[in-house]
């Protein structure tokens, strides 16, 4: 095969059994890699109705064809389990160095089963597995790990690690590849805690084949250059500011969540976003693999009582630890940040929890007593104490460790839960970013901005720019999106550059820069419609795993503070996210019932009717 | 008619002077485009337009006290 390595490693840790078996050529074209293959597996082999943290659940890492490879951005990998915070699939998606060296050990997918009886991690040594010892490394943070894994096998080893957070079963805990790139979302980390696996080390030489080597290279030349010619007009801002810089975007636009998105504009944005950290704390931009963008930090808090050094924070975190809590001390908010690098934390839902134990504590239902000290918006003190107290499920900590949705239920109020299908949102008022408020809603890991991030055009003016607060012509954008963001996750690259130089520049973004990269790596042949309908069957297979799973319409929804509450102020004041008017036309065009349930037609025009 | 302006991201060098948030004396019912030209912004500078916030373009019309925000386009969050 080109592109894929054509193997998958099957890691049983119940007995200690390691396999490698061969991918199905016609299986790796119809679902790609990435999310693509790992739905697959998850699909026929995972019982969607099993207990996340049991040992019959299991844990997937897919790279994708061009993973590994020179194509741009073509470092990305994704983990895929089902979810102990939300029980619905969750697949969270990392770049680094990491993913690139799993391909280039000889693998397409890992399999991981069962459960150990002691702490090991999985040593992948250029195509040769083994499970090693870990005792000694249980109790170390990300950062320890990674150094002691390099240590005792290779100092060029590159690791997925857990860390306390992860060994201690918070429900959001991450997995940190490459010290500090998250696999983030919905505790992909409490999965691999619960299966005594405290991380994945690789070490890969192999080459990626090419199909054409000739055409592969003037398709990399091409869309590189497409990027390159836009750098030459001025600063690329993703470049000199990274991800925060996008703060300037949903503060002027008036969904900048602030203290747990009672209202979308925080009056010290200017103290948190992009330009802020520049001047104060970045050392200098860091690629993943394969990037020409480099929107990685890393950074330094010089002095102060929140000295530190380590990367971020990324747009998501300055929402989740800045103006979601309220806090306007960069210094602070970059400390949790990196606290949560080391503990093994998923900033947004961390953000989130504490964001709305603040509201709880503000309207009363909270108390001192409850948490051991007052808890105020803008306490960077407390934000980073209880950042430090949920890694380790410490003291109030613990509440915290069981996610926002638990802990606001536990209190008798759910409604300050920002949530959908348990997944806390990520950084953007869907008030007034009305197509997104579908994508929150639909996405098959609950809120996801990840799964057709409609901010681009709502927000970004990438490819155009188009008004978030209309919702009438928002459906058919959305499926648009979400199928090509799937073949995005599915041929291991990043959506960062792919939404702008790999899709055709309207609406449509039809991903003719990806159809070239996969045919010139794999020599698939595949066509344009052929590619818009794996993303498709991708979504729609996340969608089968999720319904029976026990999840149906009434889970694609919000939290009623934004179908029931207008914005008090600012841009998107007076208004509401139309959700139900959006569903029953996004379900129309899906070709599912109005119950949210893929037809029998539907499933059968994918070929997915037999899974 | 006075209307505000900010500019962020790569627009900030197109300020008159040193802050890029300031007012700006336009004639009545001026649209974007005018206010492009005055700050010499030229036509192949990608740029956001909002105006109060709300979605605009070059051709939109301003009011006195309306407050224009103008940035490049973003490509990550």
């Amino acid at each position: 095969m080109h592109g894929w390595m054509g193997k998958i490693l099957r890691v049983n840790l119940s007995d200690g059994g390691i396999n490698e078996e061969a991918l199905d050529p016609q299986v790796a074209r119809d679902f790609i890699g990435g999310r693509g293959l790992a739905i697959y597996f998850m699909l026929k082999e995972v019982d969607p109705n099993c207990d996340a943290l049991g040992k019959e659940n299991k844990l997937i890492m897919t790279t994708g064809p061009l993973t590994g490879t020179k194509a741009p951005t073509g470092g990305r990998y994704m983990v895929t389990t089902k979810s102990p915070l939300t029980n619905a699939i969750t697949c969270s998606n990392s770049g680094g160095n990491f993913p690139a060296e799993l391909k280039r050990s000889g693998y397409d997918v890992i399999i991981v089963e069962g459960r150990a009886a002691e702490p090991v991690y999985l040593w992948i040594d250029d195509g040769k597995a083994e499970l090693r010892p870990a005792g000694h490394l249980w109790g170390k943070n990300t950062h320890e790990t990674d150094d002691a894994i390099r240590a005792e096998t290779d100092n060029k080893t590159k690791t997925a690690v857990i860390g306390p957070a992860g060994e201690k079963l918070v429900l959001f805990a991450s997995i940190m590849n490459d010290r500090d790139r998250a696999a983030g979302r919905a505790g992909v980390g409490a999965v691999m805690g619960a299966k005594k696996l405290k991380g994945v080390a690789v070490r890969g030489t192999k080459k990626v084949s090419m199909a054409s080597e000739e055409r592969f290279k003037e398709m990399n030349q091409k869309y590189r250059g497409q990027f390159k010619a836009v750098k030459k007009t001025g600063p690329y801002p993703l470049t000199t500011h990274g991800t925060a810089i996008t703060v300037v975007a949903t503060q002027t636009h008036g969904v900048f969540p602030t203290r747990n998105f009672q209202t979308g504009q925080f009056e010290e944005w200017e103290a948190i976003y992009g330009e802020a950290l520049t001047e104060k704390y970045l050392v200098k931009a860091k690629p993943c693999f394969s990037c020409p963008i480099a929107c990685g930090r890393v950074t330094k808090v010089p002095d102060g009582p929140f000295q530190g050094e380590g990367e971020g924070p990324e747009y998501e975190t300055v929402y989740a630890l800045g103006s979601d809590v309220g806090v306007g001390d960069l210094a602070a908010l970059t400390k949790a940040n990196y606290l949560c690098n080391e503990l093994g934390l998923d900033t947004i839902s961390m953000g989130s929890a504490i964001a709305c134990a603040m509201e709880l504590y503000e309207k009363g239902h909270l108390t001192e007593s409850d948490i051991g000290f007052p808890l105020a918006w803008g306490d960077g003190e407390a934000l980073v104490k209880l950042t430090h107290q949920t890694g380790m499920r410490e003291g109030f900590g613990d509440i915290l460790a069981e996610g926002s949705l638990r802990m606001a239920t536990h209190y008798g109020h759910s409604e300050f839960a920002m949530v959908s299908k348990g997944l806390d949102l990520p950084g953007y008022d869907p008030r007034g970013t009305q197509g997104l408020g579908l994508n929150y809603a639909t996405s098959p890991i609950g809120a996801s901005h990840m799964r057709g991030d409609l901010p681009y055009c709502e927000l970004l003016g990438v490819p155009v720019k188009i008004d978030g607060l209309t919702w009438d012509d928002k459906p058919p954008i959305v499926v648009k999106w979400q199928n090509v963001f799937s073949l995005i996750d599915a041929a291991g690259l990043c959506v960062f550059f792919s939404i702008r130089y790999l899709c055709d520049p309207t609406l449509e973004i039809r991903p003719e820069g990806i159809m070239d990269l996969l045919n010139a790596a794999t020599g698939a042949d595949y066509a344009l419609d052929e590619l818009e309908k794996i993303g498709d069957r991708i979504l729609n297979a996340e969608r089968l795993f999720l319904l029976r799973a026990g999840f149906d319409r009434r889970q694609d929804s919000l939290p009623a503070r934004f179908t029931n509450t207008p914005m008090p102020d600012g841009p998107a004041k007076g208004v509401v996210c139309h959700l139900d008017e959006m569903l029953e036309k996004y379900y129309q065009i899906r070709g599912w019932s109005q119950d949210g349930l893929p037809t029998e037609d539907k499933l059968k025009d994918l070929g997915l009717d037999g899974m | 008619m006075k209307v505000h302006v900010q500019l962020y991201v790569n627009l900030k060098k197109y300020a008159p002077a040193d802050d890029s948030a300031f007012e700006i004396q336009l004639e009545s019912g001026a649209r974007i485009k005018t206010l492009l030209e005055i700050l010499k912004i030229p036509s192949s500078e990608e740029r956001i337009v909002l105006v109060n916030g709300h979605h605009s373009d070059d051709l939109s019309s301003l009011k006195a006290g309306d407050t224009v925000t103008l940035f490049s386009p973003l490509s990550g969050g």
